[in-house]
């Protein structure tokens, strides 16, 4: 189920709110796993097993190595404990591995030995998971964590519904402390619904017309400089705003059911440099990456050559992370090399210049969505060199079958409002007359939340455009 | 209740948390209450088609996602107040510049249209088909009805004009390619001409031309067949149509009125419809101007095989492949020939050899719109069974 979708919204969340909040305290755990279970297996209940086997498998390991951990007195015993979690993250990788990436790396190898590509349907939230899972493993190892005892518990915390299938991905540690205790108070509801309906908005009305105009440019085929330009700029808004909506959105259920999830955007698109925007954009998972990844490599320490291959290994499997495919790879290694370049070459310049910073940054962010849509080289190649002037300076795409030719005044009268509004929606200033209008004018607050609604509610049930972007991931 | 001046006062005004806090859950729960409790309706009369339905969860549609599938659709479907939301969004849409919706523009003088397709690098199935019934007929005409969009470009939106030209080249690309035993009755001119003379041609609200357009049409063809066209005058039948488009566009700017062509004399006439017992002596349907689609008050639908004999003995015989274009046609040829049989190749399950050897020696008119000759695949599966 997603959250962008009439039955998540008018079946299951007012379902599971009166259940939720009239059940006693002691079932409430109860209910959010049931619910989680069943948010996961509405349209694909096959990979419920999947997910259930992995709960039972993590469950296992924590407590193998919780209990190696409390007996360890000598160098044997933290070596059970180095084998203990060595096979749980080789077990935790290879299910990643086999229902994500098996079909790539057979197609891959079937260049050059005959092998069949296996074909598996990417199970949905599987990349999240895991990666909560093995932050679990992890740090019961050497986190200082406790492995947790509690079954159900454990469970709530792999399957919480509310991040499970587009993140942000929560490690262990700041849950284990809520999963016992979550309070729901009115401050908290007030606030949760508001980020929700945030979020919402932010999907439904932003970034799904961004994603329309965006398709349209991408099919129509036609691409000259103007054209790329504005797919690209529609591309880089429709994941920004879809991807961060669906945070939001993901926050702000936490909190309608007591609990507090990191912050995952933080106006990336301000940013001043490709360094500031890794630490604004998908906050969670390079947080992962630099905790599990990163720092058990060495990070920055042991000279410049490792710190660089470091960042590398880190970017590169980043952008794996997101597709098992070429494009994905590409965009991962594009980003290692700039923060490499960024560290050690032009970093220090680039941030005493903010403007020059930002409009730097843009672009390359910019390009990097571009590598980043196109899963077919091909057609990445050609719509970059359009971006370059290769497609030439047309502005009508000619005929363009069944929806009549994309011209300027189309993408002008169809997008331009919406187009204007993301843009005046990454701005910084525009959060914080948010939260002001928030803390001040709750009535106001309360108006327009309502209002976003009822639109979303419209676009929900008259546009049948509403795409789900991270079933790759 | 009163004067709050410190921010940390406010939070004890119960009035304020009620709303603050609990309006926002208590309205969302209420309209999932009664959108659940609502009953489900069948058939939406504004979007011209069935609803969907609560799915069924046999047969393992759970386990294979068959059941959550039809559920979104259900829930999008019967959604309450659909329509009024419906009209809300495009009046949304307006207010923001848009002039699209659900791939129908918002042209001037309350028109709405949708973009005509274009004829591609393949040749249409309806084109091979038509040279298969070279084979079998010897006089063969081809009307393929030009869109509003085709014809009255200039109330389109500016940016929406600018393929028209190619469009129509490619058309007429098109038929220059078929065999010269084809008549090609191009009515386009003749419907600008009328559009510009002041006449209404297509529906505000509907993708189908009026019945005066189809009056244009008439005229052509009987041009073509070196016959006379005879006067009609029209009778408004239906006011407050608001078509297909509307229904696709989420509302109707204006509506329109359905006219229905009426002759000095009325020809006496027989249809029978293939499948059908009996016969009527109309091809009206009035009933349909109450009913959800108005525009089938021309022969009450399509059908897949009706033939109409007339009193005009002698006159000739005409075998007709259609869509509902020809409906509003229809009207026009009783009055010039004997026997007309006209087949909608969608609905169509009789047999070719029968059908080739029964209607051998007859006049053939192929009316189609430009879409669905571009588009249809029932016509060659008709002619090459």
């Amino acid at each position: 189920m997603v959250f962008s979708s009439l039955t998540f919204l008018l079946y299951f969340l007012p379902t599971l709110w009166l259940v939720y909040y009239l059940c006693p305290a002691s079932f409430k755990n109860g209910v959010l796993l049931v619910a989680s279970l069943f948010f996961y297996a509405w349209g694909e209940p096959v990979y419920l097993l999947l997910m259930l086997f992995s709960i039972m498998m993590n469950y296992a390991f924590g407590a193998l190595i919780g209990r190696a951990k409390e007996a360890a007195v000598t160098d044997a015993d933290n070596k059970l404990i180095r084998l203990h979690l060595g096979l749980a993250v080789a077990a935790n990788l290879s299910l990643l591995g086999l229902f994500k990436y098996a079909g790539f790396f057979t197609g891959v190898l079937g260049h050059i030995v005959p092998v069949e590509e296996i074909e598996v349907a990417l199970p949905i939230g599987i990349s999240f998971y895991t990666f909560q899972a093995l932050s679990y493993v992890v740090d019961v190892a050497g986190g200082g964590v406790k492995p947790q005892r509690n079954l159900l518990s454990f469970a709530l915390y792999i399957t919480m519904f509310p991040q499970l299938i587009a993140g942000p991905i929560v490690v262990y540690k700041e849950m284990q402390d809520q999963l016992g205790d979550h309070p729901v108070t009115s401050a908290k509801l007030r606030r949760g619904m508001w980020r929700f309906i945030i979020g919402l908005g932010k999907k439904v009305l932003l970034a799904n017309p961004m994603g329309q105009l965006f398709t349209m440019i991408s099919e129509c085929g036609e691409w000259s400089f103007g054209f790329t330009w504005i797919g690209a700029a529609a591309f880089t808004l429709q994941i920004y705003y879809d991807f961060s909506g669906y945070s939001d959105m993901a926050m702000g259920l936490g909190e309608m059911f007591g609990f507090k999830f990191p912050v995952n955007f933080n106006a990336p698109y301000t940013a001043k440099s490709v360094t500031d925007f890794w630490r604004r954009w998908h906050i969670t998972l390079s947080s992962w990456f630099r905790d599990y990844v990163y720092i058990p490599l060495g990070g920055n320490r042991g000279g410049v050559k490792k710190h660089i291959r470091n960042l590398l290994i880190v970017w590169l499997l980043t952008g794996f992370w997101h597709g098992a495919g070429w494009n994905f790879m590409l965009w991962g290694v594009y980003y290692g090399v700039l923060l490499v370049l960024e560290k050690y070459v032009w970093g220090s310049r680039i941030e005493a210049h903010p403007v020059i910073g930002h409009i730097y940054t843009m672009f390359i962010v910019i390009v990097g969505w571009v590598i980043f849509a196109f899963t077919d080289m091909g057609s990445m190649g050609r719509f970059l060199a359009g971006m370059f002037g290769a497609g030439g300076f047309s502005m009508t795409a000619g005929i363009a079958g069944a929806a009549g030719s994309v011209t300027m005044g189309r993408i002008l009268s169809g997008y331009g409002v919406t187009f204007a509004l993301c843009l005046i929606g990454v701005l910084k200033g525009t959060g914080r007359f948010l939260k002001n209008l928030y803390k001040k004018h709750a009535y106001i607050t309360v108006a327009w939340l309502l209002a976003v609604l009822v639109l979303c509610l419209m676009a929900l049930v008259h546009d049948s455009y509403n795409p789900f972007l991270y079933f790759r991931f | 209740m009163t004067d709050v001046k410190k921010g940390g006062r406010r939070k004890k005004d119960p009035a304020r948390k009620l709303i603050c806090v609990y309006l926002i859950p208590a309205v969302w729960i209420a309209f999932a209450l009664i959108n659940a409790l609502l009953p489900a309706r069948a058939y939406s009369d504004r979007e011209r088609r069935s609803l969907a339905q609560f799915p069924s969860a046999e047969n393992g549609a759970v386990l294979d996602g068959r059941f959550e599938e039809g559920f979104e659709e259900y829930a999008k479907d019967q959604v309450a107040g659909r329509d009024a939301l419906m009209s809300a969004y495009c009046a949304v849409k307006s207010a923001t510049f848009n002039r699209e919706n659900g791939g129908v523009y918002r042209c001037a003088d309350g028109y709405l249209m949708d973009m005509p397709k274009v004829p591609g690098e393949k040749l249409p199935s309806a084109y091979s088909a038509l040279l298969r019934a070279c084979d079998i007929w010897q006089d063969i005409t081809l009307l393929a009805v030009p869109a509003a969009a085709d014809v009255c470009s200039d109330l389109l939106p500016g940016y929406a004009r600018e393929g028209t030209q190619d469009r129509l080249e490619a058309f007429s690309e098109l038929t220059d390619k078929l065999p010269s035993s084809v008549n090609v009755c191009d009515v386009r001119d003749a419907l600008l001409k009328a559009y510009e003379g002041g006449t209404q041609v297509y529906y505000r609200t509907d993708h189908h031309w009026t019945s005066a357009g189809a009056y244009e049409a008439y005229k052509e063809l009987m041009k073509l067949w070196g016959m006379e066209a005879k006067e009609y005058k029209l009778l408004p039948v239906c006011g407050g149509f608001g078509g297909t488009l509307a229904a696709k566009y989420g509302t109707a700017l204006k509506t329109d009125t359905i006219d229905i062509p009426v002759p000095d004399r009325m020809p006496m006439i027989l249809v029978r419809i293939s499948g059908q017992t009996g016969y009527t002596t109309t091809i009206y349907d009035m009933d349909a101007v109450d009913g959800p689609d108005p525009y089938t008050v021309f022969m009450g639908g399509n059908y897949g095989e009706v033939t109409i004999k007339t009193s005009h003995k002698g006159a000739g015989k005409l075998l007709v492949f259609k869509d509902s274009y020809f409906n509003a046609l229809l009207p026009y040829l009783l009055d010039d020939f004997e026997e007309i049989t006209f087949i909608d190749p969608r609905f169509y399950d009789g047999d070719a050899t029968l059908l080739a050897s029964q209607y051998r020696d007859r006049k053939v008119l192929v009316c189609y719109s430009r879409n669905t000759f571009l588009e249809d695949n029932s016509f060659t599966l008709v002619i090459e069974q």
